[in-house]
């Protein structure tokens, strides 16, 4: 038998809400997979799962926004908060760490890789801010994340349009992308780590 | 006559859930639902419906055995209440008086 896809999977049981909704949602999902995987092939199936998960988002996001108490709110804004602190510690260390690479290869401000590096350096900080923000907001790790990387979007795109920013528009627009996956992916590292601990489901229970 | 304020979605899931009987649960529902509707609902969309039907009290909700098909996990199970059987009839009450001297050809003017 094929399992389902791993990444569609978390995504559902992040926004699926309580326990016992997202044992139920999951265990559904499964369910009609493996059906699927014997009536039209692994790969239909997957897909399948994938178009289910991304028509899903929309209202289960939505039901857990209005769900979410005042408490979850405040714990996923420090959390936010938290991992944009580390995300700009980590990336200034970074820069100062490039720009004496850049001085000890006398390299020229016109050179293109060190922008491409910074792309790179970019992810990783993203990456770790991602995790940061998901540790701290571990009710809703993947969602905290994907916040982390809107507001580090929602800031670049203001500095851009405001000139504040230095260096072509391309690597700005690019930077941003970067960071927003990079964020998501370190949500998601956080969340395989915290499901990977979690214990067996609960004990069913009767009417 | 009172309108019963049931979503279009709303009222297909209830309709389910009473078809359905004690089959009805979140999976079963989704397929029924979408295969009358001739659209392929999400399950996302399904149990925000559900659970807005329990929050309103027109059905009730408990979860099943885990199986292994389902990767050890549990079902869970829905079950129409009273009030839930009334809002139905009242639905259709409502839609037959609103049908009512209603011919679906396009008149000629």
């Amino acid at each position: 038998m094929s399992a389902p896809p791993l990444l569609a999977e978390l995504v559902l049981a992040e926004l699926a809400g309580d326990r016992d909704t997202r044992d139920a949602v999951l265990g559904d999902m499964a369910e009609e997979h493996q059906a699927r995987c014997a009536d039209v092939g692994p790969g239909a199936a997957a897909r399948w799962y994938w178009r289910q998960t991304l028509a899903s988002v929309p209202p289960l996001a939505t039901s857990a926004l209005r769900r979410a108490r005042p408490g979850a709110w405040a714990r996923a804004a420090v959390a936010v908060v938290a991992g944009y602190a580390a995300l700009m510690l980590l990336m200034l260390l970074s820069d100062a760490g490039l720009a004496r690479l850049m001085t000890w290869l006398r390299a020229g401000s016109d050179a293109g890789w060190p922008l491409a590096a910074s792309l790179g350096i970019g992810a990783a900080c993203a990456v770790a801010g991602g995790w940061i923000t998901a540790a701290v907001g571990r009710r809703a790790p993947l969602a905290s994340a994907a916040a982390l990387g809107a507001a580090f979007v929602a800031v670049n795109l203001i500095a851009l349009f405001a000139g504040a920013s230095r260096g072509p528009r391309w690597y700005w627009v690019g930077f941003g992308i970067v960071v927003l996956h990079g964020a998501v992916a370190g949500g998601l590292l956080r969340l395989r780590q915290l499901r990977g601990r979690a214990s067996p489901p609960s004990h069913p229970s009767d009417p | 006559m009172k309108p019963t304020a049931l979503g279009d979605l709303e009222l297909a899931v209830l309709l389910s859930v009473a078809r359905l009987g004690d089959d009805a649960y979140g999976g079963s529902v989704r397929r029924d639902v979408s295969h009358r509707a001739g659209h392929d609902y999400s399950v996302g969309a399904v149990y925000v419906t559900l659970q807005r039907l329990e929050d309103k009290g027109f059905v009730r909700s408990w979860m099943g055995e885990p199986t292994p098909v389902r990767g050890g996990r549990a079902r869970r199970c829905f079950r129409l209440t009273a009030s839930g059987a009334q809002v139905l009839e009242r639905a259709r009450n409502v839609r037959d008086a609103l049908w009512r001297g209603v011919s679906p050809e396009p008149r000629r003017t």
